[in-house]
């Protein structure tokens, strides 16, 4: 198997003599405390390194990426956009394992069911074949887990925090433990998180946007011989009571439970640099919830319970040959959806459907990476992904309710592919250039094909699907550079993506609407083309020893091929932040931006504009030495101005919280 | 080692699939035995008639009636001239109602047929079903009960001559797209109920305690005997109005909303 595929791979690519090391992952030899992230290979230097970062949510993590721009329906759950591309667009995993939402209203992005302290890194690309594995159009995240670590210095380690912040009187509860032996070890995290509801700058209480979650993570390595390893992790999360003020109904509860063994060979002297097969299944319990709502909101009484299981494997190896590093890897999984909808009118019967008629999913696919190092200045990494896609309807019933939409067979089948180049050009000591040009697809997600009136409140449309939709695809370009010198880094970076067969909602003339109080329904089609471009900018400059200054800057424009702009997309959004770190002190003050999106399409996309902003926050910190432990302590005040403001993405344009202090304490040991 | 490693990763991927996946049965409507229910036995000097329906009760509305007609041996004939007629006698009068006369269903062995009941079973009011073999008549009395909703839709058109609209109760509902059938019929006197075809029906389905319809019904056309055929599209379970507005040929609108109603 390993040498057929290594031939056919030194056929596909050119083929140079320069012996060159390869720096591709970070393996951090220390537990407990690291969250940082890779963005197509740019990795970017800020490390989460002082646990506060841990006691913060995954999705303020993520709101400081550039390019990462968050879709909020409370103060909970926020679901991630790349460049404004976002839900089947890109891909999303844990620890490369494929996980679905269970919620038809996308309540419950994955990111929401993993926390930093699980982490120990998150990996982002933006186009089809960068970071990423499995076919998309727009890149994806990966959240790879914390593993436990074997011949740690320390047998027993770990971290315990607390922090507490007056704003929606919110507390985080972090714990870490490691046990580290030669040939085995084993740690163990968890997080308890509770938060009431919140108030909007100027004293405004949000109502039902409280929260409540705990989270697990459980780690155990074992070696089998030095370079053979044999690992489970299993990852639990629960959350309780979470309101979603910019949505119908409230949560009352989202689970999930995420289980995988892996076996992982890294052999030495050998071409075959490593060789990881794992195997998981996840499976994802929620429910949407309407008991706690004030009667004039609640039409009727309904139950909307949700269910996701996703059962899959995969082995990659990677190997070193001159000048080549290559990759390939064998994936398949299967995921199955369920979702219904039981609504309880007074004095009639009650009325049972499925909103998500029982989605079968199984992808089969192969991933081929080559990085070619031609001499001292040029990296090529030419890469192509082969997915199978498989879709039908697993239960009667689930036949039965399409029979209301489609005429004919339910079942899908498609075979997508991408490819792309990625290409490095080291100019000199300080400039880089970097482009790369890809084609992507996706297949229509299993909403898009096969919806059962899905409510959709920033249009106010209930969604049927379209079994018929073909798949999405785009070109993709982007062309950056990175200037680096001793106290200076600018890297500026420009992308435009051309899709053909474009999904969207159209209006469907002639349906009724399932949703009492919707404006319509609408069907997902295939629009002929759409155009995102934009760009971002990070930049860090040193002006000092022990100052620091960042700013962070991104823009994305799309349009239909009708020229009507698309909607959720981010305008230019800056953060700018300084600091000051004197030995044991850190100090900081950040300014958070976003221009005025009026490039809406209201009519079309049921999208309006949305006011500019700028917020203010400011923290200080000190470590305190305890022996050999560290105590750290941490304070922050947020919107110190106690602005009034949303973010163009945020549903229901709902204000976001105001002024907020936040205390942090931790110890690690 | 790796093939233990393999059998270990293949035992948890079984054990956690299955424990999550023995879950839920969706809760879907039982289906009615389609088993007969005897009605009704009756003696003629060379036969012997029994009566079956397709439930125990017969209802208000549609419903099938099957005749099994025995010869002294027990064998059941085929050959038999069969007709019945249904009947409801009342303290001062009498009155018969829409049906469809019987015919030999060789499949079954019984002479099959229908009548569309137009009121129940009351203190003093009894419906029996007449039924003649070779000329020789006989009576089954039978009970007919109320269901539990309105199937059947009796009105007066614009046209001053009262129309009898019955729905053709399946045996089960199911979510999606559903045949549906029904019968008109109209009343000329106590006696004759003649079925009325070529008429138009526009149905519309809609949820009451919604407001909401269902997209891509189609509404029932006449094939004949009084019968019309059509789609309707059950979007979810509960109660169903099915509105029907029912024109002539020449597009006068007879009955502006003749609807049935429906639970599963």
């Amino acid at each position: 198997m390993r040498i057929p595929l290594y031939a056919l791979l030194l056929c596909s690519v050119p083929f140079m003599v320069h012996a060159q090391s390869e720096t591709d992952s970070v393996h951090h030899s220390y537990t407990l405390s690291t969250v940082n992230y890779t963005i197509a290979g740019q990795r970017y230097q800020k490390n989460y390194t002082r646990s506060r970062e841990l006691q913060q949510s995954t999705d303020r993590l993520l709101e400081r990426i550039p390019g990462v721009t968050m879709i909020r329906r409370g103060n909970f759950a926020m679901e991630p956009t790349l460049r404004g591309l976002s839900a089947a667009q890109i891909n999303m995993t844990i620890d490369g394992m494929q996980l679905f939402g269970a919620c038809t209203d996308r309540m419950d992005p994955i990111s929401s069911y993993v926390e930093p302290n699980n982490m120990e890194r998150i990996q982002l690309g933006f186009s089809p074949n960068g970071e990423q594995h499995n076919a998309s159009v727009g890149g994806g995240l990966n959240f790879s887990l914390k593993q436990a670590q074997t011949g740690a210095a320390k047998v027993w380690s770990g971290l315990a925090g607390a922090g507490y912040e007056t704003n929606a009187s919110a507390t985080q509860t972090i714990a870490a433990l490691q046990y580290s032996r030669s040939r085995f070890a084993i740690s163990a995290n968890g997080v308890w998180r509770r938060a009431g509801n919140y108030t909007a700058g100027k004293g405004q209480e949000i109502n039902f946007s409280q929260y409540n979650k705990w989270n697990l993570g459980l780690s155990a390595v074992y070696l089998l011989k030095p370079n053979q390893q044999l690992r489970v992790d299993y990852l639990q999360d629960e959350g309780y009571n979470i309101g979603y003020p910019a949505l119908t109904m409230d949560v009352s509860f989202a689970k999930a439970k995420i289980g995988s063994a892996s076996y992982i060979y890294t052999p030495t002297g050998m071409k075959l640099k490593s060789w990881e097969s794992k195997v998981y299944y996840n499976y994802i319990d929620h429910a949407m919830d309407d008991t706690k709502r004030p009667a004039w909101q609640v039409p009727i009484h309904m139950d909307m319970p949700g269910t996701s299981q996703t059962m899959g494997l995969y082995s990659r190896a990677k190997w070193y040959y001159t000048n080549h590093f290559l990759e390939a890897q064998f994936t398949a999984y299967s995921n199955r959806l369920h979702a219904e909808m039981t609504m309880y009118p007074k004095n009639a019967a009650e009325m049972f459907m499925l909103t998500l008629p029982d989605v079968q999913r199984t992808v089969y696919g192969i991933d081929l990476k080559d990085k070619i190092y031609l001499g001292q200045d040029w990296t090529l990494s030419p890469s192509l992904t082969v997915n199978y896609v498989q879709s039908d309807i697993y239960t009667e019933l689930g036949k039965e309710t399409l029979s209301s939409l489609f005429t004919g067979s339910l079942d899908r089948k498609n075979l997508i592919w991408n490819a792309g180049l990625n290409a490095e050009k080291h100019i000199n000591g300080r400039w880089t250039l970097f482009g790369q040009l890809s084609r992507g697809a996706r297949s229509a997600s299993a909403q898009e094909l096969y919806a059962f009136y899905l409510f959709n409140r920033m249009d106010n449309f209930d969604y049927i699907g379209n079994k018929d939709l073909k798949q999405e695809t785009s070109v993709n370009a982007s062309l950056g550079m990175s200037y680096h010198q001793h106290r200076l880094h600018i890297q500026p970076q420009l992308f435009v993506y051309r899709f053909s067969n474009y999904i969207v909602g159209q209006r469907k003339q002639g349906y009724s609407t399932m949703t009492i109080g919707a404006s319509g329904v609408k069907q997902y089609v295939n629009i002929p083309d759409a155009l995102l471009y934009g760009g971002e900018l990070y930049a860090t400059y040193r002006p000092w020893d022990k100052w620091y200054i960042q700013s962070t800057n991104s823009i994305s424009i799309g349009q239909d091929n009708a020229g009507n702009a698309l909607p959720l997309i981010p305008p230019f959004k800056s953060i700018n932040r300084i600091e000051y770190t004197p030995s044991k002190y850190g100090f900081y003050a950040e300014s958070i931006s976003q221009s005025r999106q009026d490039r809406v399409s209201t009519a079309v996309y049921g999208e309006r504009a949305s006011a500019g902003f700028t917020i203010f926050n400011v923290g200080a910190g000190r470590n305190f030495a305890i022996g050999k432990n560290t105590l750290n302590v941490h304070a922050a005040v947020y919107n110190i101005l106690d602005k009034q403001y949303y973010e163009h993405l945020d549903i229901l344009k709902l204000y976001r919280p105001g002024r907020n202090l936040a205390l942090n304490l931790s110890l690690t040991f | 080692m790796k093939k233990i490693f393999a059998l270990v990763c293949v035992a948890i991927a079984l054990c956690t699939y299955t424990s999550c996946t023995s879950k839920k049965n969706n809760p879907k409507p039982d289906i009615e035995t389609p088993a007969k229910s005897q009605l009704g036995t009756a003696n003629t000097t060379d036969h012997t008639i029994t009566l079956y329906a397709d439930t125990p009760l017969l209802f208000t509305g549609y419903n099938r009636l099957y005749v099994k007609v025995q010869d002294a041996t027990g064998a059941v004939s085929s050959t038999a001239n069969v007709s019945i007629h249904p009947l409801m006698e009342m303290s001062t009068m009498s009155h018969s109602a829409p049906y469809e006369q019987v015919s030999y269903d060789a499949a079954t062995g019984l002479y099959s047929g229908a009548a569309v009941f137009i009121m129940p079973t009351a203190d003093d009011d009894a419906w029996k079903m007449e039924v003649t073999v070779n000329g020789q008549k006989v009576a089954i009395p039978v009970t007919v009960g109320t269901f539990p909703t309105k199937v059947i839709s009796i009105s007066l058109g614009s046209d001053n001559t009262t129309y009898i609209v019955s729905l053709l109760r399946p045996a089960a509902w199911k979510v999606g797209m559903n045949d549906v059938e029904f019968t008109v019929h109209k009343i000329t006197d106590m006696m004759n109920f003649p079925a009325v075809d070529n008429l138009s029906l526009e149905m519309t389905p809609e949820m009451p305690s919604m407001g909401h319809g269902s997209p891509n019904n189609i509404s029932p056309v006449s094939t004949g005997n009084g019968h019309y055929k059509g789609k309707v599209n059950y979007t979810m379970t509960g109660d169903w109005r099915l509105h029907l507005k029912v024109s002539d040929a020449s597009g006068t609108v007879l009955l502006q909303d003749a609807f049935i109603d429906i639970l599963f």
